[in-house]
């Protein structure tokens, strides 16, 4: 599924003292099966466009559309959110409470429910019989980040958005969110992530979208992003560590690319730099 | 001091403890790091410190005073402060001035004092031009500042942060993490750091692993960095530039391992 958004304005208390425009005209396209991480600083407004691409928010001008949905009569059904803080997902009794609202809403025949939920709780790696009847409130932080995940999953949405999945999370549970963003995108789904760290959104994405002031900034693959080092600067954010070593390195005279934004991908370019002898220029 | 003997801590008799037989001494003016996987008991033992839980069994002891003697848990909370890690949920008052004499007049503190210990604690936290803004249209660095200000208002020695910049972007947690660093430097605040962002451990002068509710390892961050297949079977995150050095020396470039920054390790590649 494809959404388009098209001079899109978004501002909040619009008129009132405290009016703030957190998007302004923004264009954006993201193609069906595409996996794109949106990066920015706090308040450069990704959690309004998250909203406004799953249809809870109107824009206050502008279009967003989406095409290609499999339910055209409400096209937004098949868009899940996930949202940036577990807290204002939750609201259920119980965990299957919880996670069975969305496939109830859809219409999902009651004595089906229980299949949907045992389901969508496997795929984020919870124990369904044991986390059942448990409040979602007296859940780890963790624990209660994939609940909210498997409540979207159970809709089984086209396109899903996680608001920022990974914080508060351990390296066991980032590492689990990447391979799952991965696998949402293979099953065929469009995925739009949004994190603010940079060697996340390098390591995984194949597109990543810059938001500063509520506008994009830079939208490219990986390696042309993370290149404009002092643009993104300008946003408050930095290349990821990996990317800045062989920038460093071209600076301080080194041949090479420099064009590594992985751990992999700089190992490499160090690695045949230093295999191929040319210990030049870097004195 | 602060002394956490042989202490034990369950949320409910049917599962497993939480806390698992814990020993620490933490000494004052100390930058303590506690990391672990999730679910090893950081923030369980973190609302140890200041009463928030009591122990099961073992004990507590704050400069001397236990924890679960009901009569101590006033001096203790005016010793041994507390951050969490969602900004959201801790600010209460409509502005940021209330909001750092709310606990203060909890613990009934006379008037006079209460205005001298929010003016300090907000010239430390270089909050006085905010004072009279709602604590909601703050930003989350700034809401995590507010926070740490009505924490040092409350108590002077001890001050325990679980994940305090787990929820913010990187500038904010600058921000956090340099007033955090003016205060432990210009006042000697013992910090007490939960976290699981490893360039932060790298604030600390010590660092505590906890596994299944104990300590696992207790070194200083060099220590616990030189190691990176410890880290990752503990479920922590390797930093970037600390797993590429090692990669690298994998390869055969022995001198990289250990670097720890961008700068170190670009030092080092062009000494080879
Ligand atoms: N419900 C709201 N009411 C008023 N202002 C808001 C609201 N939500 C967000 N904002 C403001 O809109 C801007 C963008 O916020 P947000 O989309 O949450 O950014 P991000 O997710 O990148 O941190 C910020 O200035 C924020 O303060
Ligand atoms: N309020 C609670 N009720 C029941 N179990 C809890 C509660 N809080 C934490 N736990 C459990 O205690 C264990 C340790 O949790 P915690 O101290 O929060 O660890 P950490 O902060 O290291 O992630 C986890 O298994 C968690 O599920
Ligand atoms: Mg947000
Ligand atoms: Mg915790």
């Amino acid at each position: 599924m494809k959404i388009t958004l098209q001079h899109v304005d978004h501002i909040y208390q619009e008129g009132g003292v405290s009016e703030t425009a957190a998007l302004r005209d923004v264009d954006l396209t993201i193609d069906d099966g595409e996996l794109v991480a949106v990066i920015g600083h706090g308040g450069s407004g990704k959690s309004t466009l998250a909203l406004l691409m799953a249809g809870l928010y109107q824009p206050s001008s502008g279009t967003v559309e989406l095409t290609g949905s499999k339910d055209p009569e409400h096209p937004f059904r098949s868009v899940g959110l996930v949202f940036q803080y577990p807290e204002q997902q939750l609201f259920g009794e119980s965990v299957f409470e919880e996670v069975a609202f969305g496939a109830r809403n859809q219409g999902t025949a009651e004595d089906y429910l229980p299949v949907k939920v045992r389901e969508a709780l496997e795929q984020v790696g919870l124990d369904p019989d044991v986390m059942w009847y448990r409040s979602p409130f007296s859940l780890s932080g963790g624990q209660k980040r994939r609940v909210c995940i498997a409540g979207v999953l159970v809709m089984d949405p086209q396109l899903i958005i996680l608001d920022e999945p990974t914080a508060g999370l351990d390296e066991g549970g980032r590492k689990w969110i990447a391979q799952l963003v991965r696998r949402l995108n293979e099953e065929g789904r469009t995925v739009v992530w949004i994190t603010h760290n940079m060697a996340e959104a390098a390591e995984v994405a194949r597109r990543v979208i810059v938001l500063k002031g509520g506008r994009v900034l830079l939208d490219g693959p990986p390696q042309q992003v993370f290149s404009e080092e002092e643009t993104l600067m300008s946003a408050h954010l930095t290349p990821p560590p990996a990317a800045r070593l062989v920038r460093e390195l071209q600076r301080r005279g080194w041949d090479i690319e420099a064009s590594a934004v992985t751990v992999e991908g700089a190992a490499e370019e160090i690695l045949s730099h230093l295999a191929s002898g040319k210990e030049g220029g870097h004195a | 001091m602060i002394e956490v003997k042989d202490l034990h801590y369950s949320y409910s008799k049917q599962e497993a403890p939480v806390l698992n037989g814990l020993d620490l001494r933490i000494e004052p003016g100390q930058w303590l790091a506690v990391v672990g996987r999730n679910g090893s008991g950081k923030s369980t033992l973190a609302r140890c410190l200041n009463g928030l839980f009591l122990p099961e069994s073992g004990s507590v002891l704050v400069d001397g005073m236990d924890t679960a003697e009901e009569s101590m848990l006033y001096p203790i909370r005016e010793r041994v402060a507390f951050v969490f890690q969602n900004p959201d949920n801790q600010l209460v008052a409509t502005s940021v001035e209330d909001d750092i004499a709310f606990g203060l007049e909890n613990l009934g503190i006379p008037r006079e004092e209460i205005t001298d210990r929010v003016e300090q604690a907000l010239s430390v936290m270089r909050l006085a031009d905010k004072r009279d803004k709602p604590p909601h249209l703050l930003s989350g660095g700034e809401k995590q500042r507010v926070a740490i200000a009505g924490a040092i208002a409350m108590a002077s020695t001890y001050l325990v942060l679980d994940e305090p910049t787990a929820m913010l972007d990187p500038l904010m947690r600058l921000e956090v993490i340099d007033s955090l660093t003016r205060l432990h430097r210009e006042q000697g605040l013992t910090i007490i750091y939960v976290t699981n962002i490893m360039e932060e451990v790298l604030l600390a002068d010590r660092v505590v692993l906890l596994d299944q509710g104990r300590v696992a390892k207790d070194c200083t961050p060099a220590e616990l960095f030189s190691d990176p297949a410890y880290l990752i079977e503990q479920g922590l995150d390797v930093p970037q530039i600390s797993y590429l050095a090692g990669r690298l020396a994998d390869a055969g470039y022995e001198s990289l391992r250990g670097a720890l920054a961008v700068d170190e390790l670009a030092d080092r590649l062009c000494r080879i």
